[in-house]
């Protein structure tokens, strides 16, 4: 039952007597006119409540951060449980077969248990659901690295074993000739690029769905606000592809996926970066932000582009032999665990953001976005 | 500042497109960002309502709303079936309101980005409600008492869905209900 209150505000109808105690001594049939005058008051007292105006966006920003944060403890859980389902096969078979090495097998493939199990029981237990959910949590970064580790050890049993199963995950030795690239900014500051990898070998295998992004602060740029996210429909990155819902890509012997990426800097200045150029670079600046600034005050070597700098940390990006005072962000792409790190574009005059990647494409042509 | 590309399940998300996509194919991917913003317009002022009733702390439920939304719409299986949402919306939000889980909130509220000036927006409304005469009766009922009560006469629920929300038996609901109707009569009668 729904009551309108009419025009009169509760002040008067506070004023009149008890509107509870006032009708209760109507008879109890259906619902009495107290329960009625409840829910009358019940509207009236919580009329003037209206959300904040930043409420739904800051709802539109949350959702994707913590759904984001439960799949990483899914993911870690399902690595977890992969390892088992690999190692655990791998452990009879060495302890069966020969008595000799049996011991050092044995004791190799046990060991590797260890580590995920440990990781799969600290994910959870964050953020969990009171109404009796599964329980997600933070699952933190390493989580998401697990799955390659998961990934590759299950792939050799599935292509030793049989050849009309699913086609498994690539290993790190099947994806190679990496290549990225990067458009200029736009109006927003908004830049644009993307990573290539091939399946260098000769069988086909699909992408492993552990590969990561790494966004690495450089010069005055701050690592603590810049974050990598996944790209969601509607969300700032609107030039990306929409994430499509196919399901694992497969690829051919020779061909390539892409991971698309764009960069989003934050609201306060251009790049993201404080108006006045005075901030220091953050203490807790990482190794690599370091490393380049040594590369920069290492006049002797004034290559002009992307010299490896054998100081730096390895997965460090092109050099930004700029200004130490400006900052940006190197970005680089992991495929699987142990393969070859591709070495992404670098975006100056950058200092906190947001990079939003996809999932891996097809390729479609020879030559995406120049 | 890593992050795995989104994990494909098959048939989740593309279950949650196929209703609206002849709407707007720009948005079709999407859709769980739709219905967001659906819900929002929809349920955002009543659960905020809700959860005034419900909380002592009038100043948190904004928090407690916030954190119901991104509860259950991060979740997916919770919002592939839409008429489900503010069921499970308004369950979050009565669970939530009690104060142990509150409490973790404040923790989370700490760890994430702060949302920018939420109390201070609606200050005037929220010192109102601390005023009001029924707000100050509700403070004496029994928790339970209280959410039965808000539950049936602000959400405008049946006694069966109270049951199923609070997860007592339907002799509990009225129990509870016409317990915490006589609790506020009498303090309602105090504070006249």
């Amino acid at each position: 039952m729904t009551t309108p209150h009419g025009p009169d505000d509760p002040h008067t109808m506070d004023q009149q007597n008890n509107p509870l105690s006032s009708h209760s001594e109507e008879p109890l049939g259906g619902e009495s006119a107290e329960e009625a005058a409840l829910r009358v008051l019940m509207r009236d007292a919580v009329q003037g409540l209206h959300g904040s105006p930043a409420a739904l966006d800051h709802l539109r920003q949350a959702i994707p951060v913590r759904r984001q944060r439960r799949r990483q403890a899914l993911v870690g859980a399902a690595a977890a449980l992969l390892l088992m389902g690999a190692a655990v096969p791998a452990l009879i078979r060495a302890a069966g077969t020969t008595n000799g090495s049996s011991t050092t097998a044995a004791s190799v493939s046990a060991s590797h248990t260890g580590s995920p199990e440990t990781d799969g029981h600290t994910s959870p237990g964050g953020a969990d659901d009171p109404s009796g959910h599964a329980p997600p949590g933070p699952g933190g970064d390493p989580s998401a690295q697990h799955p390659t580790a998961g990934g590759t050890p299950t792939a050799e049993p599935t292509t030793a074993g049989g050849t009309g199963g699913p086609v498994p995950d690539c290993s790190s030795a099947q994806l190679g000739q990496g290549a990225s690239g990067a458009d200029a900014p736009d109006a927003g500051g908004r830049v644009y690029g993307w990573f290539r990898v091939a399946n260098v070998s000769d069988t086909a295998c699909t992408v492993p769905s552990g590969g990561v992004v790494q966004a690495l602060a450089q010069g005055s740029a701050d690592p603590s606000r810049i974050q990598v996210v996944s790209h969601t429909a509607g969300d700032a990155a609107s030039g990306l592809p929409a994430p499509d819902t196919a399901g694992p890509l497969l690829l051919k012997p020779g061909e390539d996926y892409e991971v698309a990426f764009a960069w989003v800097p934050d609201g306060s200045g251009p790049g993201g970066c404080p108006v006045p150029s005075t901030p220091p670079p953050s203490p807790t600046a990482t190794p690599t932000a370091t490393g380049t600034a040594g590369s920069g005050t290492d006049a002797g070597s004034t290559d002009a582009n992307g010299a490896p700098a054998g100081t730096g940390g390895s997965s460090a990006a092109g050099d930004t032999p700029a200004a130490p005072a400006s900052g940006s962000v190197s970005l680089n792409h992991t495929p699987a665990a142990g393969a070859p790190v591709v070495t992404g574009p670098v975006i100056k005059d950058a200092c906190a953001g947001t990079v939003y990647t996809t999932a891996p494409l097809p390729a479609t042509n020879g030559t995406p976005a120049s | 500042m890593i992050a795995p590309w989104p994990v494909r399940v098959t048939g989740d998300s593309s279950s949650t497109t196929s209703d609206s996509r002849d709407t707007d194919t720009a948005m079709a991917v999407g859709t769980t960002v739709d219905h967001l913003t659906e819900t929002y317009r929809a349920h955002y002022r009543s659960l905020l309502g809700l959860a005034a009733l419900l909380l002592d702390d009038t100043a948190s439920c904004e928090d407690v709303v916030q954190e119901a939304f991104i509860r259950v719409h991060s979740a997916r299986s919770r919002v592939r079936d839409p008429e489900k949402t503010l069921a499970y919306l308004r369950q979050t939000v009565v669970n939530l309101s009690r104060s142990a889980l509150r409490r973790r909130i404040l923790g989370l509220k700490l760890l994430s980005k702060p949302m920018p000036d939420m109390a201070s927006a609606e200050e005037g409304a929220y010192e109102l409600l601390e005023r009001d005469q029924l707000k100050a009766a509700m403070r004496t009922l029994q928790r339970r008492q209280r959410e039965v009560l808000v539950l049936r006469y602000f959400a405008d629920m049946t006694e069966a869905q109270v049951a199923d929300t609070l997860g007592i038996s339907l002799g509990s609901v009225k129990a509870y209900g016409s317990r915490g109707l006589a609790a506020l009569r009498v303090a309602m009668e105090a504070t006249a």
